[in-house]
C-alpha cells in the first residue's frame, strides 16, 4: 500500500512540474508594426498611398483585440500627396505604421490587418464641400496622355465617379495646383486663373498637354488633359499579414 | 501511522512542491516583457544624464527582468536610439498618435527620464524602455514586433 501511495505521490509531483510551465501562457505588451516598402496597383503598375482614414487593427482569428490605430497618409517620401512609394535613396525604407500596445500570448499567431480606402491619384482631404475625402486623378489611363478624356471618363477608369456638385464637375479649386502638379510633374507655374470654360490650370508643360479644365463631367477638350476630383471608392481593402509572436 | 494520515501528509507535500516551483519557475521566467508599466524592483542610484554611456544603460537594462530578459535572449541587439525626455517631449508623447503608454504617468521634468529602443540584429523584434535615471531604474519596457512587407491590389 505504501508503495502505491508513494508512486501516486510521484507521479503527482511530476505531473504538476511538467504541466505549470506549458499551462502558464505568458503574455507581452506589444506594438505591432509594419514597414511598407511598396504599394504597388498591379493592373496599371503604379504606386500608391495609405491615405489619410486608413485604420490598423491586431486580429487574433476574427477578433479584434482593439489596437486601432489611424494611419497617418504614408508614403515613402514621408508626405500624403505626392507620388507613393518611389524609388528611394540607398538605405531607406518605407514608412513604419505602428499599432496601439497590445497583450498578445507568446508563440500564438495573430493578423496585423491594414484597411485602407484608396486613392491612386492625389489625395484631397475637403475643408468641407460636398465630400470629406476625394481623390485627384489625371487622364492618362492605357498610356495615352488622357487628352480629351472627360473627368467622368477619367474617374470611371479608376473605379469611380466624378465628383459632381451640382453645377460644375471639377469646382474644388483650393488644390488645383497642387493635385495637377503632383499628377503632372512640377515642370512650371500653375496659372489658376478662371476663363469661360472654368478653371484652368496650366502647368506649362508643353502644347497644353497637362494642365486642368473643364466645366461638365461629360465634357473633353481634344487639347487638355485634366486632373478631376473623383469620389473615394465607398469600399475598403483589407490587407493583412499574419505572425507569430516569438 | 494510519493510512489517512499518511495521505494527509502526503497531500501536504504535493501542495508544498508545487508551491515551491510555482515560485522557482516564475522567478526565473526572464520573459521579454511580462507586465504593462511594471515597476522596477532593482534600482543602482542616479546617473547624470549628460555623461550616461551605452554600458551604463544595458547595465540598467540588465536591473529590470523585463529587458534582462530580451538582452539575454537577443544577445546581437543594439541600441537604436537613447534620447533623454524633456517636458515638451514628454507631452508631446502623451497626446502623440504612437507608442502614448510609453510617455503616460511621467512627470513633466527635464533631463529625468531617457527613452531607450533596441532592437535584435534581424530588425524584426525590439524593445522600447524608459529609464529614470533619478532613481536608477527602468520604469517601463515594452515589446516591438515589426514587420516588412509591401502591399498591392489589382
Amino acid at each position: 500500500m505504501k508503495k502505491i501511495i508513494r508512486t501516486l505521490a510521484l507521479i503527482g509531483i511530476v505531473g504538476i512540474l511538467a504541466i505549470y510551465p506549458t499551462a502558464r501562457a505568458d503574455a507581452t505588451w506589444t506594438y505591432v508594426g509594419i514597414q511598407v516598402d511598396s504599394a504597388k496597383r498591379v493592373s496599371t503598375n503604379t504606386d500608391f498611398c495609405l491615405v489619410a482614414s486608413t485604420t490598423m487593427d491586431v486580429m487574433e482569428g476574427s477578433t479584434s483585440l482593439n489596437a486601432v490605430t489611424t494611419v497617418d497618409p504614408t508614403c515613402a517620401d514621408g508626405t500624403g500627396n505626392t507620388k507613393l512609394f518611389p524609388a528611394l535613396p540607398t538605405g531607406v525604407s518605407g514608412k513604419q505604421i505602428w499599432s496601439n500596445l497590445v497583450n498578445l500570448t507568446n508563440g500564438q499567431q495573430y493578423t496585423l490587418k491594414i484597411i485602407a480606402p484608396l486613392c491612386f491619384g492625389f489625395w484631397h482631404k475637403n475643408t468641407g464641400i460636398n465630400n470629406p475625402y476625394y481623390c485627384w486623378y489625371r487622364g492618362y489611363q492605357n498610356g495615352g496622355t488622357g487628352l480629351g478624356e472627360s473627368c467622368n471618363q477619367i474617374c470611371q477608369d479608376n473605379g469611380t465617379t466624378a465628383l459632381n456638385d451640382g453645377l460644375y464637375c471639377n469646382s474644388q479649386y483650393d488644390q488645383g495646383c497642387a493635385a495637377a502638379s503632383a499628377l503632372f510633374g512640377t515642370c512650371g507655374a500653375c496659372w489658376d486663373g478662371q476663363n469661360l470654360n472654368g478653371r484652368r490650370y496650366d502647368t506649362m508643360c508643353g502644347n497644353n498637354s497637362s494642365g486642368y479644365a473643364g466645366q461638365l463631367c461629360s465634357s473633353g477638350d481634344g487639347s487638355w488633359s485634366y486632373v478631376c476630383p473623383c469620389n473615394v471608392s465607398t469600399g475598403t481593402y483589407n490587407f493583412p499579414f499574419t505572425f507569430t509572436t516569438p | 501511522m494510519n493510512k489517512k494520515s499518511i495521505i494527509t501528509i502526503l497531500a501536504l507535500f504535493v501542495v508544498a512542491i508545487a508551491a515551491v516551483a510555482f515560485l522557482v519557475i516564475d522567478g526565473r521566467s526572464g520573459k521579454i516583457v511580462a507586465d504593462k508599466d511594471s515597476a522596477n524592483p532593482t534600482a543602482i542610484g542616479p546617473i547624470d544624464i549628460s555623461k550616461i554611456t551605452n554600458e551604463q544603460i544595458v547595465s540598467l537594462l540588465r536591473t529590470n527582468p523585463d529587458s534582462a530578459g530580451y538582452i539575454n535572449k537577443y544577445k546581437d541587439f543594439k541600441i537604436t536610439s537613447a534620447v533623454a525626455l524633456t517636458k515638451d517631449s514628454i507631452a508631446s508623447g502623451q497626446a502623440g498618435q504612437n507608442f502614448k503608454e510609453v510617455y503616460q504617468d511621467l512627470e513633466l521634468e527635464d533631463g529625468r527620464y531617457m527613452r531607450v529602443d533596441l532592437m535584435n540584429q534581424e530588425g524584426n523584434y525590439g524593445m522600447i524602455t524608459v529609464l529614470d535615471l533619478n532613481t536608477g531604474s527602468v520604469l517601463k519596457a515594452f515589446a516591438m514586433l515589426l514587420m516588412q512587407a509591401g502591399v498591392q491590389t489589382k
